[in-house]
């Protein structure tokens, strides 16, 4: 029969399956344990989307306590008619069963999510006093937002956890790692007194071994704020410093290595406290910092060099032609994202105005709308901050 | 022979599995690299090239598509999408698979595109059970197991028996 034979033949059957949405696929799964290991192998995800960079939308935070999150596409904006799937289907993500929806995205990375979340009352009711602490801090969860598929990490054995950051990269592996900075402490002794000096230590969790992993890696302590988050980007965390406040600092997760990311130059007669750096961001294998200059409406995107040797301007856009109110005190625009694409003339920036999420295309310097966006109660605010907009990438990969 | 290869009018025999010869025109069945490649190698010009894998309808099907690629321009891109959507309009999954394994075998990499399109946006919707009668695919899946795997996927599954 013919069927059998394109059934049997495994690159044949790849061939089409790799053209079906993502919901067809998840249910596919059931057809037999090899239709199960085809699918969620790493062999198809790469086939399926041999470019892991495209971002089709942003995951969004509002501002307010209410951990909502909304979504915004992008793909439509993306003039890129080969792009296989045009129509990624959006999910939001209270699909956890028993979870709490309290869920607070803290990283993006290549479509995976890294998030944090706390079990809700109901589930917290247990008689065990160790068990009712223990759920009452916060658990931390690896998610596909396009399979929906998740899984709760393992608690990170040391205390003081400042923050974790996400490292995935299909291109090199089907496994992630996280990394952790600590806060630890040690009794110090001078001649006549004990003195406790705080210093970071990392840890690094891998999803192919399941299990925690101290790095041997430790660090000053002065900057307590900036290990919140980092970005990765070619093999390294990547934490920024607020500037002039103790270094920035990256930790390149394969090598075990530790380094000092340098500043960007600064002008003659200018300072750290008068410039406006913003979101720091990979985007395509580039690791990105913008400085906003909200009195000239002009925004100049930096890009490392890969041997963190040094910043230099990539892109620049000049938003003189932004149709909003000119505040004198407020800065009324901010930039979630940058998307670098394959030429530099296709890249583009999202911008966020009181009411309008926009794109502005670096090749010819257009606007565009995006979408509306409701307008906060206390107005002339705006919804969405850089801080908390994430990437969505549609993504296969395993978790 | 490597001389009268570039002779635009020169035609091969192919064979299908069944026994049958069809004479081709040689700018046809450059559409298919394997046919290219055969050529290329100065292999079997003068004579039957036999295609054991492809019955004789399957083959008339596929040189029908090459002969409409080889001979439309490229500026007839229209015509060429709206001919591609008519080939495939009515046939039934058999031939569908038929096309894709002789598509696959000749490589002409337009036609695998086309046919394997064309049977994904047919089990698209469709439950997997049917999927799984449709490519012969045996579950070894224990029911358990079965119930486990869907489970996991439940959001996949709404509004699927």
């Amino acid at each position: 029969m013919c069927c059998d034979k394109v059934a049997a033949d495994s690159d044949l059957l790849t061939e089409i399956l790799i053209r079906l949405p993502v919901r067809s696929l998840v249910r596919l799964k059931s057809v037999s344990k090899s239709w199960l290991s085809l699918i969620a192998s790493n062999f198809f995800a790469l086939r399926r989307n041999p470019d892991p960079t495209i971002v089709s939308g942003l995951l969004l935070h509002p501002y307010g306590t209410n951990p909502k999150i909304d979504i915004i596409p992008l793909i439509n904006t993306i003039r890129n008619p080969t792009h296989p799937h045009p129509h990624p289907q959006f999910t939001d993500l209270t699909f956890f069963p028993g979870l709490s929806d309290n869920i607070r995205i803290i990283n993006s990375c290549h479509g995976l999510l890294l998030c944090r979340f706390r079990y809700t009352r109901q589930k917290n009711r247990n008689p065990d006093y160790a068990v009712q602490k223990q759920n009452r801090d916060p658990n931390y969860v690896v998610l596909n937002p396009t399979t929906k598929q998740f899984k709760i990490l393992p608690k990170c054995h040391l205390s003081g956890l400042r923050g974790l950051t996400l490292a995935f990269d299909p291109s090199k592996s089907p496994h992630y790692k996280v990394v952790s900075v600590c806060i630890c402490f040690r009794y110090t002794r001078s001649m006549f007194t004990y003195a406790v000096e705080y210093y970071h230590e990392i840890m690094t969790y891998s999803s192919e071994t399941g299990s925690w992993k101290a790095s041997g890696v430790s660090f000053g302590a002065e900057d307590r704020e900036q290990y919140t988050s980092g970005v990765y980007c070619n093999g390294a965390v990547n934490w920024f410093s607020n500037w002039g406040k103790g270094d920035s600092v990256y930790y390149n997760v394969d090598e075990g290595r530790f380094g000092i990311i340098p500043l960007p130059p600064i002008p003659e007669g200018n300072n750290w406290y008068s410039r406006e750096f913003r979101h720091y961001w990979e985007s395509r294998g580039h690791l990105h910092l913008v400085e906003i200059n909200s009195r000239m409406y002009r925004v100049d995107v930096y890009e490392m060099e890969r041997d963190y040797s040094g910043w230099f301007v990539k892109l620049s856009a000049g938003l003189y032609a932004l149709e909003i109110p000119r505040d004198p005190l407020y800065c009324l625009f901010c930039i979630l994202c940058v998307v670098r694409m394959e030429r530099d003339e296709e890249s583009f920036l999202v911008l966020h105005v009181p009411d309008k999420i926009l794109r502005y295309s670096f090749g010819d310097g257009t606007l565009e709308k995006i979408c509306d966006v409701v307008v906060p109660q206390r107005s002339r605010s705006l919804r969405y901050s850089w801080f908390r907009s994430y990437q969505y990438i549609e993504s296969l990969a395993g978790v | 022979m490597a001389s009268s290869i570039e002779n635009n009018n020169e035609k091969l025999t192919l064979k299908s599995s069944d026994g049958e010869e069809f004479l081709v025109e040689k700018h046809v069945a450059l559409q298919s690299t394997l046919l290219q490649n055969m050529l290329d190698s100065d292999c079997s010009s003068a004579d039957v090239i036999p295609l054991p894998k492809i019955d004789a309808r399957t083959l008339a099907l596929v040189l029908g598509y090459c002969k409409k690629h080889a001979d439309a321009s490229s500026s007839k891109q229209g015509e060429l999408n709206s001919f591609d959507s008519e080939f495939l309009k009515d046939m039934d999954m058999g031939a569908l698979f038929n096309l894709v394994l002789a598509a696959n075998f000749m490589e002409i990499k337009g036609l695998l595109d086309i046919a394997a399109q064309k049977i994904a946006d047919t089990i698209k919707d469709k439950p997997h059970q049917e999927v799984r009668e449709i490519f012969h695919v045996e579950n070894d899946y224990t029911p358990e197991e079965e119930a486990a795997v869907r489970e996991e996927n439940r959001w996949a599954f709404e509004g699927f028996p």
